[in-house]
């Protein structure tokens, strides 16, 4: 799949961590339209629909920081291209807001924060490290 | 503790920057003229004054064409078939 490195990751997340804060896990994930409007569009036109699709889905770099959980929404799936930054103090995060959740392809992780919601799919092929990356973040927003 | 303020890059103790009065922990977004950050419910760049649009702007008008343009190529192909 893509190729993105532990650097290139490290040095998009760079520019919003505090002193002293260190990034230590980071996973790429997706929120794809709702799932019957996906189904609506490819069903109308399978060519047009799979490019809706590609346009209306949006793309997540999350990381784990020791005080942190930041999002970066991102263009493509190149982490330089951030568009917008989401933090959440991991002090204001635990099982009543965040949940986490591991099927076969992908992991979950839902955030239910009235002011800024997160909803986001990660799939285990981006990278080897994608899912053991975003099985931990999801563990600890959610503990 | 005190951490950098994202938006006017002064020191907030607490949640609220006290040189600009904003949350520093709000859904923030990078200013493509400016290159800074700026809260995401502002229309427009607290820095720069450049406005913010939505990308939607363009891409629903996108996927309407697209699928018109799908259309009209199908029926085409279809006249041409006869």
């Amino acid at each position: 799949m893509a190729k993105v490195t532990d650097e290139q990751v490290q040095a998009a997340f760079a520019p919003h961590l505090h002193e002293g804060e260190e990034l230590k896990y980071w996973a790429f994930g997706v929120k794809q339209p709702n799932i019957f409007l996906l189904i609506g569009l490819i069903c109308l036109a399978v060519l047009p629909g799979l490019i809706a699709v590609m346009l209306l889905t949006k793309n997540y770099y999350i990381g784990l920081t020791n005080k942190r959980f930041i999002v970066l929404t991102v263009k493509s799936m190149k982490p330089e291209d951030v568009k917008e930054v989401t933090e959440y103090d991991l002090s204001e995060l635990s099982s009543a807001n965040a949940s986490t959740s591991t099927g076969g392809l992908f992991t979950h992780i839902t955030i239910k924060d009235p002011e800024k919601p997160f909803k986001a799919k990660f799939h285990r092929a981006f990278c080897p490290s994608n899912r053991p990356n975003a099985m931990a973040i999801g563990e600890a927003i959610a503990a | 503790m005190s951490t950098p303020c994202p938006f006017c890059e002064g020191t907030v103790s607490g949640r609220i920057c006290e040189s600009c009065g904003r949350d520093r922990t709000v859904p923030r977004r990078i200013c493509k003229a400016c290159g800074k950050m700026s809260p995401k419910a502002e229309a427009e760049c607290c820095h720069c004054g450049a406005k913010f649009r939505s990308e939607m702007r363009w891409k629903i008008p996108l996927i309407i064409a697209i699928f018109v343009f799908a259309f009209i190529l199908a029926i085409f192909i279809q006249l041409i078939g006869r």
